[in-house]
């Protein structure tokens, strides 16, 4: 392509000398942090009620290996994606869309682990309104959920864009500001995942 | 895959692969300090279990933020951005866990 000439991180010619567009999705981040911030703060106060419900509490429902394992695909599913933007960024755009589909697919791994899971929490009678657990989990972890699957169709938005030759190597900031975002899903699920699964109900 | 050296802006893939690694690593270790706690069930080893897995997840969360999100190279006003959401969700969370757990 004509105008891969370079990775694009010369110095920007906005008002403040920076990416605007990436300075959005930073804003963006942030109020995000708050947004969770609200969904574990609600989680952490009715935590220690949920270590009395009997039957359809975290201590009979939470699958510990089974949500370890869906971690792990998350966690590498960042790692693909920056071998993904490092692929572009050097011209190799085969590998980027390789990379990026590996990390689609492991997003839509994790989607699928986690319904499952949803799944079962149904089958056993765990409904959003069955308890403060019920409530607090389906909320807490639905919400990662719609990051994450909003997150799988703009990586399929960007493959796809690559496909069709509108994603040179000078745009690579558009995949880069793509990962922010999945990132940002990621960090969230390493707090879900301490707080919602690790930390004993007791 | 071929070599990608560090630049001002970019950690290599090298780098990267480093930090994947130990983002593994330490996900194996806290979900092995959880069974390890399970064994004991008393509360200094819950208590030592939620102290390692805050600083362990803490790392994880850092190192994310750092090399796969360029916090480390980029502008310091993206970090500033980042910090300023950071702390107000840490307010939002203190501050109403304090209301409703109290009054």
């Amino acid at each position: 392509m004509a105008a891969d000439h370079h990775a694009g991180h010369d110095e920007h010619a906005t008002t403040t000398g920076t990416s605007h567009n990436k300075l959005m999705m930073w804003a963006f981040l942030a109020s995000d942090c708050m947004f969770f911030g609200t969904l574990v703060m609600m989680y952490m106060v009715y935590r220690p009620d949920m270590a009395e419900l009997g039957g359809l509490g975290p201590n009979d429902l939470l699958d510990i290996p089974f949500s370890s394992l869906m971690t792990f695909v998350l966690l590498m599913s960042s790692l693909a994606f920056v071998l993904g933007l490092s692929a572009l960024q050097r011209g190799n755009h085969k590998g980027m869309r390789i990379w990026l589909s590996t990390t689609a697919f492991m997003g839509l791994l994790f989607l699928g682990g986690e319904f499952f899971e949803y799944m079962k929490f149904w089958d056993e009678g765990l409904k959003l309104g069955t308890n403060i657990f019920g409530t607090a989990y389906f909320v807490t972890t639905g919400f990662h959920k719609i990051h994450v699957a909003i997150g799988v169709i703009w990586l399929i938005g960007l493959v796809a864009m690559s496909y069709r030759g509108q994603l040179g190597t000078h745009q690579s900031e558009k995949v880069e500001i793509a990962g922010l975002y999945w990132h940002f899903v990621d960090i969230v699920w390493i707090v879900i995942f301490t707080f919602v699964f690790l930390v004993p109900y007791r | 895959m071929s070599e990608h050296t560090e630049d001002a802006h970019h950690p290599s893939d090298r780098t990267y692969l480093k930090v994947g690694s130990l983002l593994f690593i330490l996900t194996a270790v806290e979900i092995a300090l959880y069974f390890v706690e399970d064994a004991f069930e008393s509360d200094w080893s819950l208590y030592a279990l939620i102290a390692s897995l805050i600083f362990l997840s803490s790392i994880k969360f850092v190192l994310v933020v750092m090399y796969y999100m360029h916090l480390k190279w980029d502008d310091r006003m993206f970090t500033w951005f980042f910090l300023a959401g950071m702390f107000m969700a840490a307010v939002i969370i203190l501050v109403m866990m304090a209301v409703y757990r109290y009054y």
